[in-house]
């Protein structure tokens, strides 16, 4: 039992820490990128402001909407429309997903990158 | 293998399938997807310490390839056996140690079902940036994970052995 209340301490702490260390090290983004099945479909500068429908040649639909360097899917056709709730993101390394349409908006640029930071 | 313990098996993956579709009617993924109570994992804790490792083992693969052909589809079914086997493993190698009782043992299978779902996830989509997801899933997993311990310790403590 004491084991028990060790590890439950120590995974909160690790969430914490990772919580923490990717927090710290994020900065803003200049660029998000829209990708389909892992290709990129779309490459849009935080810069401008713009709406830029997503996937018509494949059948469905995503409005990635850029404003005030920030970006959100602001419609979808998807089922469970879980890309339209996770709302605004605006810092390097963060990520909209939606799975139903195998599309990731994620912003990049603005300095070191994740894949940088885990080298 | 004795018809009764045929009998045991059936009824468990029986009740970890009702349980799996009763936690997907209840859907706690409000902003962030994957987080969930793992109330499935109630029957697999259960049998890991009432039957041998090997049953309960079949036990969970069969949940998940049944739950996959009767609700999900080939996508998810690649997630939920990530996480069942990664989770299975955990659980079981952590219980044979000894050092740890029912809900040690929970909470460390519902964080490695969501460490190896983020991981699906992140070779399927192709992106590294979804450890995001990981701090918050740790924490909802290990909140999950003690509740889900504590009942199933009940149910050890409570049901006779078979």
């Amino acid at each position: 039992m004491r084991n028990d209340i060790l590890l439950i301490a120590a995974l909160l702490l690790l969430a914490l820490g990772l919580w923490a260390l990717l927090r710290l090290t994020k900065p803003a983004g200049a660029e998000a990128v829209v990708t389909v099945d892992g290709a990129i479909v779309a490459t849009i500068p935080l810069s401008i402001e713009a709406r830029v429908p997503i996937g018509a040649e494949r059948g469905f639909l995503n409005v990635v909407e850029v404003a005030g360097g920030r970006v959100r899917v602001l419609d979808a056709d998807c089922p469970d429309r879980l890309c339209v709730r996770q709302g605004w993101i605006r810092y390097d390394g963060e990520s909209i997903v939606c799975l139903p349409h195998r599309l990731v908006v994620s912003i990049r640029g603005g300095g070191q990158d994740l894949d940088a930071v885990a080298r | 293998m004795r018809s009764k313990s045929i009998a045991l098996i059936g009824l468990l993956i029986a009740l970890a399938l009702v349980l799996s579709y009763l936690e997907s009617l209840v859907p706690l993924s409000f902003a962030i997807p994957g987080i969930k109570l793992g109330l499935p994992n109630l029957v697999i804790v259960f049998a890991l310490y009432r039957l041998r490792w090997p049953t309960a083992a079949a036990i969970s693969l069969l949940r998940v390839l049944l739950v996959s052909l009767l609700f999900g589809s080939a996508l998810s079914l690649a997630y939920s056996a990530a996480g069942a086997v990664f989770s299975f493993l955990v659980m079981c190698l952590l219980k044979r140690s000894g050092r740890f009782g029912c809900t040690g043992v929970s909470v460390a299978g519902a964080v490695a079902h969501n460490l190896a779902q983020i991981a699906t996830a992140a070779l399927l989509l192709e992106t590294g940036q979804l450890v995001w997801y990981f701090p918050v899933l740790c924490v909802s997993g290990t909140a999950a994970g003690v509740c889900i311990g504590l009942l199933s310790a009940l149910l050890v403590r409570r049901i006779p052995e078979a």
